[in-house]
C-alpha cells in the first residue's frame, strides 16, 4: 500500500519539474513522459510505438463466439495475431480503430492499432501495436459510438457515459462523464455534439442535439416513429423511422433535421432497421425484407429498392461501384444500383449456406473500404478480399484456425 | 519492508532529477519558467523556422513549435508553447490555413499585442489549381499554402522576416541581422540559379510531376513543370493488384510520357514491380520531402538541403531512362 501511495505521489512533482524546465530553448515537451526525461525531441501527434504510413493500414478484427478466440489479420503484411479469448462475445462493433467486444456483461474494447485521422484535403494513416484496452460496463443492448474526440456507451435503459478519446488512445478507459438523463435512441457523437432521441410512452421520437455534457442545446423540428438503426456520414447523421431516414445536418453550428421518406408505406418488417456502409461514403444499404435491399444516396436524398435474391448481407461502396449482396446461395451478388439490375455474380463463396436474415452470431457480414470488400466464410474458416470493381474478382483468401462469425474492419 | 526501500529509491531518484533539470537549466542559461531577458522569436513550422534562424542568427532565442518529421496541418500545442507564443516579441507562422490547429494560439498572442507575421500571406501566394492537376479534390481555387517550393518566394518572405525582426524584437543588433539576412539571400539566390541549371536537364516533353503530393504547384509555376495529381494504390491493393486499381496512376503517366511516379509509398518497390508489369519498361516510384524537415543528418535537415535533395530527385527522375 505505501508504495502506491507513494509513488502516485511522485507523480505530480515530476510533472512539475517537467513544467519548469519545458520553458528552456523552446524544444522540451510538457507532456514527453515521465519514464525517459532525456528524450525531448518526440514529435507532436507522436503516439508510443505508433508510426505514420502513405497509405490506408487496414486489419480485420475476426471473433469465434464458439471458442471465444479472437484474432486480428494485418491486410497489409497478411500476419494473423492472436490476442486474448474472450467467451460470450455476442457482437462485435468498430469505430475505425477500436473493436467492441459486446458480452451479456460488458464490452471489451481491443485497439487495433491502425487509425486513420481526417484533415478534409488530406488524410494521415497510423499503425501501432495491437492492445488490450479494458472493458466497459453495460452489458446487452450497449451501443458504442465513437468521433475523434469522445466514445459514448448507451445502455440498454438509455443511460449513456462519455469516455475521453485520448485515454483510449493511450490504452486506458478513463474517467466517463455520465450525462444526465436517459435517451430514447442510442447516443451518437457528431460535429462535436451529441445527437439522440427523447420521447415517452410509445410516441414518436424527437430529436435531441446534446453539448458533450449532456445539456440540450437544439431540438430540431422532426418526428421519428420506431427508430431503428444510425449512421454517420459527411452529409450528416442518419437515423431510421418507420417513413423513412432522418438526416440530421450540421451547418456553421446550426442543426436541422430533413426526412427522406420512403414515399410508400413500407411494411414493419421490409424497413431500413441496420446500416452498412463503407466508412466516409454517404451510401448507405439495408435488407429491404427478405429478398431486396435499401439503398439510400444521402447526398441524393433518395431511396432505391434492388429487389435481389435471398439476402444475408448487403454493402457497397458507393460512388458508382456495385451493391454487394451476400444471398444464400453462398455467392456474391453484384448489382448496378441504378439500373436494379445483377451484373456478376462469383461462385459461391462459404462452406456452408447461410440463412437469410437470421440475425444471429454466425452470420457472414460484408466490410468495404476504398478498394476491397472482405466477405468472412465462418464454416470455411477463412475470409475473402474482393476486388469489387474488377466483377467481384476474389484478390486473397486468408485462412485461419477459427470460425470467424464477427468481423470488423479498421483502419479506415 | 523492501516496498519501503523500493520507494523511497523513486523518492531519491526524484531528488537527482530535480537537480539535474536545476543544473542543466543553470549552465544554458535558463531560467525556469522562461527568460525574459533574451528577445523570443516564436515560429510555428520548422520550414520556417530553420529560415529564421538563418536571419535572426545569434540576436535572439528562435523556438520552432512543430518538431522534425511532423505534419504542419495536424501539430498541437503543449500548454507550455501555448504560453511561449503569447510572451513572444514576434511570432512567425506560414498562414493560409496551413497551421489549422495553431492559428488560434497565434490569433489569441496577436490580440494580446504580440506582433504576427504570416509569411505565406506576404509571399503573392497561388491557388490551387483542381484535383487532376495535383491539387486537393475540395480545394480547388483557395489559396495554396504550401509556398516554400518556390525559392523565389522564400526569399521574399525571408526579406520580410528580416524587416519584421528589426521593427518588432527588441535588443536586436539590426545590423547583425540585416547582414544575416543578406548572406541567407544570397545563398536562396544560389539555389535558385542551380535548380534552374538543374531543370533545364529535364526535357521539355518530360516536364511532369505525377505525384500524390499537393505540394509542389509554386514549384511547378516557377520552373515551368506540369504537376499530375495520381492516386497511389494502397497497401491492400498492392498484393494482388487489378487494372483498376493502378488506372489513375497509369494515365497519368501515360499523358505525362514520364516513367517516374513522384509519391510516399510504403512498398515503393513492389509499386514499381506491379506498375512494370501492367505497363511495361522500367518505372521508378521516388519520394520526395513535402512539408516538414527532417532531423539534422537525415536527408532535408535545411529548408536548403530539403530544396536540394527535391531537386536531385526530379531531375534524375525525369532524365534517367
Amino acid at each position: 500500500m505505501s508504495v502506491r501511495r507513494n509513488v502516485t505521489s511522485l507523480v505530480p512533482a515530476l510533472a512539475a519539474v517537467f513544467l519548469l524546465t519545458a520553458g528552456c530553448g523552446g524544444q522540451k515537451e510538457a507532456e514527453s513522459g515521465s519514464e525517459n526525461p532525456t528524450s525531448s525531441a518526440t514529435p507532436h501527434g507522436y503516439v508510443e510505438g505508433a508510426s505514420e504510413a502513405a497509405e490506408q493500414q487496414s486489419r480485420l478484427l475476426l471473433g469465434d463466439p464458439g471458442s471465444g478466440d479472437i484474432r486480428v489479420l494485418d491486410l497489409i503484411t497478411g500476419k494473423v495475431h492472436d490476442t486474448a479469448r474472450r467467451p460470450g462475445v455476442t457482437a462485435l462493433t468498430t469505430d475505425g480503430r477500436f473493436g467492441y467486444f459486446h458480452t451479456a456483461d460488458g464490452t471489451h474494447v481491443l485497439d487495433s492499432g491502425v487509425w486513420m485521422v481526417d484533415h478534409g484535403d488530406h488524410v494521415h494513416y497510423y499503425r501501432a501495436k495491437i492492445q488490450e484496452v479494458g472493458e466497459l460496463p453495460g452489458g446487452t443492448g450497449a451501443r458504442v459510438r465513437s468521433d475523434a474526440g469522445v466514445t459514448v456507451v448507451t445502455a440498454a435503459d438509455g443511460k449513456a457515459s462519455v469516455y475521453p478519446r485520448a485515454e483510449l488512445e493511450q490504452g486506458t478507459l478513463g474517467t466517463p462523464s455520465r450525462l444526465p438523463d436517459a435517451y430514447a435512441g442510442t447516443v451518437v457523437p457528431y460535429a462535436e455534439h451529441l445527437i439522440t432521441l427523447t420521447g415517452e410512452g410509445g410516441g414518436p421520437a424527437r430529436v435531441a442535439v446534446l453539448d458533450r455534457s449532456g445539456k440540450q442545446v437544439a431540438a430540431p423540428e422532426a418526428e421519428c416513429v420506431d427508430p431503428q438503426g444510425d449512421a454517420v456520414t459527411r452529409r450528416g447523421l442518419v437515423l431510421g423511422c418507420a417513413d423513412g431516414a432522418l438526416l440530421v445536418h450540421e451547418d456553421d453550428g446550426a442543426f436541422t433535421a430533413e426526412k427522406i421518406p420512403y414515399g410508400e408505406d413500407v411494411p414493419r418488417q421490409e424497413r431500413a432497421t441496420e446500416f452498412r456502409h463503407r466508412p466516409g461514403s454517404s451510401t448507405l444499404t439495408a435488407p429491404a425484407g427478405k429478398e431486396a435491399v435499401w439503398v439510400l444516396d444521402v447526398t441524393e436524398r433518395a431511396w432505391t429498392r434492388v429487389q435481389t435474391g435471398p439476402v444475408v448481407a448487403a454493402n457497397t461502396a458507393g460512388e458508382g461501384a456495385p451493391l454487394l449482396v451476400l444471398e444464400t446461395d453462398g455467392a456474391l451478388h453484384g448489382y448496378d444500383i441504378s439500373a436494379g439490375k445483377e451484373t456478376t455474380v462469383t461462385d459461391p463463396l462459404l462452406k456452408d449456406i447461410p440463412e437469410a436474415g437470421s440475425g444471429g452470431t454466425t452470420t457472414a457480414v460484408i466490410e468495404v473500404d476504398r478498394s476491397r470488400a472482405y466477405l468472412n466464410d465462418p464454416e470455411g474458416r477463412r475470409v475473402h478480399e474482393i476486388d469489387y470493381n474488377d466483377n467481384l474478382r476474389v484478390a486473397r483468401t486468408f485462412d485461419l484456425d477459427v470460425r470467424p462469425s464477427l468481423m470488423v474492419e479498421t483502419g479506415r | 519492508m523492501s516496498v519501503r526501500v523500493g520507494a523511497a529509491r523513486v523518492r531519491a531518484l526524484l531528488v537527482a532529477l530535480v537537480s539535474f533539470f536545476v543544473l542543466s537549466c543553470a549552465a544554458t542559461g535558463c531560467a525556469g519558467g522562461g527568460d525574459d531577458d533574451r528577445p523570443r522569436v516564436v515560429v510555428t513550422t520548422n520550414i520556417l523556422g530553420d529560415i529564421t534562424r538563418e536571419i535572426v542568427g545569434d540576436e535572439a532565442d528562435v523556438s520552432v513549435l512543430m518538431k522534425p518529421n511532423a505534419d504542419p496541418h495536424s501539430f498541437g500545442l503543449s500548454a507550455v508553447q501555448a504560453a511561449e507564443l503569447e510572451n513572444a516579441d514576434l511570432v512567425v507562422y506560414n498562414g493560409l490555413g496551413l497551421e489549422e490547429n495553431v492559428l488560434r494560439h497565434v490569433e489569441a498572442a496577436r490580440a494580446s499585442g504580440v506582433a504576427t507575421f504570416a509569411a505565406g500571406e506576404a509571399a503573392d501566394p497561388l491557388t490551387f489549381h483542381a484535383g487532376q492537376e495535383g491539387g486537393p479534390e475540395e480545394e480547388a481555387g483557395e489559396p495554396d499554402p504550401h509556398f516554400w517550393t518556390d525559392p523565389d518566394r522564400v526569399r521574399k518572405a525571408a526579406g520580410l522576416i528580416a524587416d519584421q525582426v528589426a521593427e518588432h524584437v527588441g535588443g536586436v543588433d539590426e545590423k547583425a541581422v540585416r547582414a544575416n539576412a543578406a548572406r541567407y539571400d544570397g545563398q536562396l539566390a544560389d539555389l535558385t540559379a542551380w535548380m534552374e541549371k538543374s531543370f533545364a536537364t529535364v526535357p521539355e516533353d518530360r516536364r511532369a510531376l505525377v505525384t500524390n503530393h499537393h505540394v509542389f504547384g509554386y514549384l511547378a509555376d516557377r520552373f515551368g513543370f506540369q504537376v499530375i495529381g495520381a492516386v497511389i494504390p494502397s497497401g491492400t491493393t498492392l498484393a494482388s493488384p487489378s487494372s483498376s486499381d493502378l488506372r489513375s496512376l497509369t494515365q497519368a503517366m501515360e499523358k505525362a510520357h514520364v516513367r517516374t511516379v513522384f509519391a510516399d509509398s510504403s512498398q515503393p518497390t513492389r509499386l514499381a514491380e506491379v506498375l512494370r508489369q501492367e505497363m511495361g519498361g522500367d518505372v521508378d516510384v521516388v519520394s520526395l520531402y513535402s512539408e516538414s524537415l527532417t532531423e539534422k543528418g537525415k536527408g532535408a535537415g535545411t529548408y536548403l538541403e530539403m530544396m536540394r535533395a527535391n531537386t536531385s530527385a526530379m531531375a534524375d527522375g525525369l532524365t534517367g531512362d
